[in-house]
């Protein structure tokens, strides 16, 4: 690195010099109007020239900075001369207000404007385009299982995103760190500094993913460790691209890949058994826990670590006043397994009163659904087994405003093939479990072979 | 009362049950005791003070305890063909065998190796199966699994398993208990002694055999060791009696069998206070489970309840003794909350003595066996919404040489593979463990490892891994120090958890 370029890299550190003295100095303008702070007056022209000063080394050490090709385009260049403006308007603003006061005042507005938009620009170029705006306006949601068909664009639907989400900030017309866009097709083939970054097909000899992949403590590693990560489906996805031939313009369809990006989607996106929520909670009253186990009903911490409890009601002939008593946890049960137990579609009332619960099962039990709009409440709940039940789709739907629900089983109960449809945009997030695997009968499997094969 | 509190008055107490402990108690725990494996409990229950305080939160041993961290997996299904499979039919599809098929063994391959019963120079023996690529994974699959090929993309394949033992016993011991002799528990043992069991009518441990014999190493697969005996695998069968002894002797009706059982207890529970035992505990516990077994285990042992449609998919039949019926019993158990099923099948030892262990004929047969009813069991529990909270476990004790038997080094009367103890293949599926993967792979003839080699204790630790426990810190005090299933060895295989 040479020396300029060190001093080039004071930018970011200097500019916030001309900007607090100039916008002080404005105010004072504006104060000393007043009888009270007339006393300001006279340290105005002062603090300008200073602001002045300030400005001008940090137009130099922004050309320096800006000449290290990893800056481009039109931001940067607007950036570059409202900079150089706001510095010779500053030196014009000491010549005018020796001359005429209320035209110092008008003028301090014009530096001010200028002033302002030029962070601005500064700040869009270090954090990204939409930093501004991005906590507004999130459209991550667009990846759910859901809104992958056959029709779905690889790179437009998919992979670009992600791109954009995680990497346009740093790889893009503006900002080229490493001397790589990533904001275009041509842009990502043509690669960076060190060349190409993806190879199609051939995801280990892709820099791209490579620089993913590499331990968040090393430098190399992308997106660097203090902005936002990418998640295990996002870096799924785009190993998928480039293992399918990185194309540009293939539907998932065409690529083959519809069934397998879903069950990513579904395998990332469902909970494993783990989830439990990350805020601490009180400890769980000890005399209940242990009335609950004279009604044999199982009560266990999730792990040593936690303090969330798991129930099971297998063995339990009093499911209506453990019910009752399980209440009192209700801050702590976040798992709970009434599976093969004779619970009611009453009993669902006390069940939904447990609002932090994540995982439900109630499979293989009588219930006819008919209760299941009880369960509204359970807003955090992940994964709920219906299946072996007689639970209607009409009854499902009840719960459609449960958008946190990833993995729904209603296997062999009484919802309608022709619901799922319904049901599956009613529950966007879910992978919903239903149909009847069948392994068929086949030939082979009850004849033995009793002499060499072939 | 303050926790610490409590413990020192436990403490206070034990000190002086042990005083208790007279030459008298000593006769009585060895006369009762059976062999080695009473020893060792008894020696196992000399030290119940240096073992952490919560390994019994209550007096009921199988009371559910909770796992280090959070789990992704509740239940494990292992699926244990012994005798041993041979990969290169099934899974390790390798063309470039088939080349040398017939040609003598190079003697790189020989040097410094010992076999169970290859001698002298043997022929290399191609794969006897065409193999083909399935589901958006492209795992390869022999034509003897037809079924199994549909359901690739959702197992993870583990290409380069390599053991240390190349016989039958000491091979299944070591992956089942983590150590080639025997005393130590099985990892279903540990797993209910760490876990206890969400079903308290019903064992936390059951062990399934088809096949028509028992493992080499006998019951100490899914023996206790020195962990106190409740936690020792319950054999059940699927035919005649479920559980064999359990039944009321004639003329004793249910009442008066509880009457007994609970005047026992009582007895046993005096007994306890006196000694401090933990082994009493475990008796007084067999008694009352063995009692509520009566009625609950012969419900869920009958497979004759479950509909027609599935004993097609599973291709069970009811009443038989048979791999496919023990696979099925696999997944009911797991539905009503048994923690770890082993299910284990005889018949795969296919050296070529005869036409049962050829690989081109028997073999072929013990394939079909399993194909449909493992199939069916990950798309049952699949469809049921289990398998992400059960972990499926399929392998053999070693896998099967690239090299055509020749026993004493003359020819087997039909084809036929040796024990082969440098790479086999496993799967894993469910419970946390990534969907369509293959981790490890073999040299171009399935000889040895170029990548991805894991051994039976990184198995087991990566099985209790997904139970939600650090594989070395689930202990037990035993003869002075702590022991753990994976005793020195074992790393997670954190490539395979999704
Ligand atoms: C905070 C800014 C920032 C973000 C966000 C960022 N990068 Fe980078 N990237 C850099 C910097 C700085 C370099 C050059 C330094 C280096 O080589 O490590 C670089 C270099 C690279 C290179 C190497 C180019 C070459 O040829 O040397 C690749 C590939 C890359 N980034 C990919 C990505 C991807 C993919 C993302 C989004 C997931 C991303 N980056 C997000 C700052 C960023």
């Amino acid at each position: 690195m040479s020396i300029m370029e060190i001093v080039g890299r004071f930018h970011p550190l200097l500019v916030h010099l001309p900007i607090g003295i100039l916008v002080l100095a404005i105010a004072f303008e504006w104060l000393s109007g007043y009888q009270r702070y007339q006393i300001l007056k006279p340290a105005i022209t002062t603090i300008i020239s200073l602001g002045a000063i300030t400005a001008l080394f940090s137009c130099i050490t922004g050309y320096l900075l800006s000449q290290n090709g990893e800056y481009d385009g039109d931001t940067v260049s607007w950036h570059q001369w409202l900079g150089i403006s706001v510095t010779l308007l500053s030196f014009l603003y000491v010549w005018i207000r020796s001359k005429s006061e209320l035209a110092a005042k008008v003028f301090s507005v014009v530096v001010l404007v200028l002033l302002s938009i030029t962070g601005h620009l500064g700040g869009s170029l270090t954090h990204g385009e939409d930093y501004l705006t991005e906590g507004l306006f999130t459209n991550n949601e667009s990846m759910n299982v859901a809104s992958i068909d056959d029709q779905t664009k690889m790179y437009a639907d998919l992979v670009q995103p992600i791109l954009e989400s995680k990497c346009y900030t740093c790889h893009n017309a503006s900002k080229q760190k490493g001397k790589l866009r990533l904001d275009a097709p041509e842009h990502i083939q043509k690669g960076g500094k060190n060349g190409t970054v993806l190879v199609a097909h051939k995801v280990d000899e892709s820099e791209m993913i490579d620089r993913l992949l590499l331990p968040l403590d090393q430098d190399e590693h992308m997106p660097p460790k203090e902005k936002k990560q990418l998640s295990s489906v996002e870096v799924e996805i785009l190993k998928r691209w480039i293992a399918s031939g990185a194309s540009f313009d293939q539907t998932v369809g065409e690529l083959k890949l519809t069934n397998n990006l879903k069950d990513i989607l579904q395998s990332h996106n469902t909970p494993n058994v783990s989830e439990v929520p990350i805020d601490d909670v009180g400890k769980a009253d000890e005399s209940i826990i242990n009335k609950l186990r004279m009604l044999e009903v199982m009560v266990v911490p999730v792990s040593q670590e936690s303090r969330y409890l798991s129930v099971n009601l297998i063995n339990t002939t009093n499911i209506d006043s453990a019910l009752v008593m399980m209440q009192e946890l209700k801050e702590q049960i976040v798992w709970l397994n009434a599976s093969s137990t004779s619970i009611s579609d009453v009993n669902l009332k006390l069940v939904g009163a447990l609002t932090n619960l994540s995982r439900l099962h109630l499979n293989n039990t009588k219930l006819s659904g008919e209760g299941l709009v009880s369960l509204k409440p359970l807003i955090n709940l992940r994964y709920l087994n219906l299946s072996n039940t007689n639970v209607t789709g009409k009854a499902l739907m009840s719960l459609a405003s449960l958008t946190s629900l990833t993995s729904l089983h209603v296997y062999n109960t009484a919802v309608q093939e022709s619901e799922i449809d319904a049901i599956q945009k009613a529950f966007l997030n879910a992978r919903i479990e239903w149909k009847n695997y069948v392994v068929p009968m086949l030939p082979t499997d009850t004849v033995r072979v009793m002499l060499p094969y072939r | 009362m303050k926790e610490g509190q409590r413990q020192k008055i436990n403490q206070a107490e034990y000190l002086q049950n042990l005083e208790n402990i007279t030459r008298r108690h000593f006769l009585w725990e060895s006369a009762s005791g059976l062999g080695a494996l009473a020893l060792g409990s008894l020696f196992g229950s000399c030290s119940p003070l240096d073992r952490k305080p919560d390994s019994f939160l209550s007096t009921n041993p199988l009371a559910v305890k909770p796992p280090h961290f959070i789990p992704k997996a509740k239940s494990v299904i292992y699926l244990h063909m012994a005798g041993a499979p041979s990969q290169l039919e099934m899974f390790d599809f390798k063309p470039d065998l088939q080349k040398l098929d017939g040609q003598d063994c190079p003697a790189s391959l020989l040097d410094g190796k010992k076999f169970a019963f290859i001698r002298g120079v043997p022929k290399m023996l191609g794969p006897q199966a065409s193999f083909q690529q399935y589901g958006e994974s492209r795992a390869w699959v022999s034509e003897h699994l037809p079924h199994f090929s549909t359901a690739v993309d959702e197992v993870t394949f583990l290409k380069a398993v390599q053991t240390d033992q190349f016989n039958h016993g000491p091979a299944q011991l070591l992956m089942h208990t983590g150590s080639a002799r025997l005393g130590r528990p099985s990892m279903g043992a540990w797993v209910t002694y760490g876990l206890g069991s969400e079903n308290q009518n019903l064992p936390g441990f059951v062990v399934l055999t088809s096949g028509g014999k028992n493992p080499d190493a006998g019951k100490s697969v899914w023996g206790s060791g020195f962990l106190p005996s409740v936690y020792q695998g319950v054999q059940c069968r699927s035919e005649g009696d479920p559980v064999l002894f359990l039944k009321d002797p004639k003329d004793v009706d249910r009442n008066l069998r509880k009457a007994s059982i609970d005047a026992i207890n009582e007895i046993n529970h005096l007994n306890y206070q006196k000694s401090g035992d933990p082994e009493i505990l475990s008796r007084m516990a067999q008694y009352e489970m063995a009692f509520k077994m009566q009625i609950s285990v012969p419900e869920v042992m009958d497979i004759h309840d479950e509909p027609q449609y599935i004993h097609d998919m599973y291709g069970t039949k009811p009443g038989r003794a048979s791999l496919a019926n023990n696979i099925l019993l696999a997944r009911k158990l797991v539905e009503k909350g048994v923690r770890f099923v082993q299910v284990f099948d005889w018949g795969w030892d296919s050296h070529g003595t005869d036409s049962d262990l050829a690989i081109d004929i028997g073999h072929i047969n013990k394939c079909r066996s399993v194909d449909k009813a493992m199939t069916a069991l990950i798309f049952d529990l699949k469809q049921r919404g289990l398998l992400e909270e059960t972990l499926v476990v399929w392998g053999g004790e070693f896998g099967r040489t690239p090299m055509q038997e020749n026993r004493e080094g003359k020819k087997n009367p039909f084809k036929g593979r040796d024990h082969h103890t440098e790479a086999f293949t496993m799967w894993m599926a469910g419970g946390g463990i990534k969907k369509g993967f293959t981790h490890g792979e073999t040299d171009a003839i399935g000889y040895s490892s170029i990548s991805g080699k894991v051994t039976p204790y990184d198995v087991q630790a990566t099985i209790l891994h997904q139970l939600g426990f650090d594989h070395e810190k689930l202990t037990y005090q035993f003869q002075g120090r702590p022991f753990r299933l994976t005793d020195v060895a074992g790393k997670v295989i954190h490539e395979v958890i999704g």
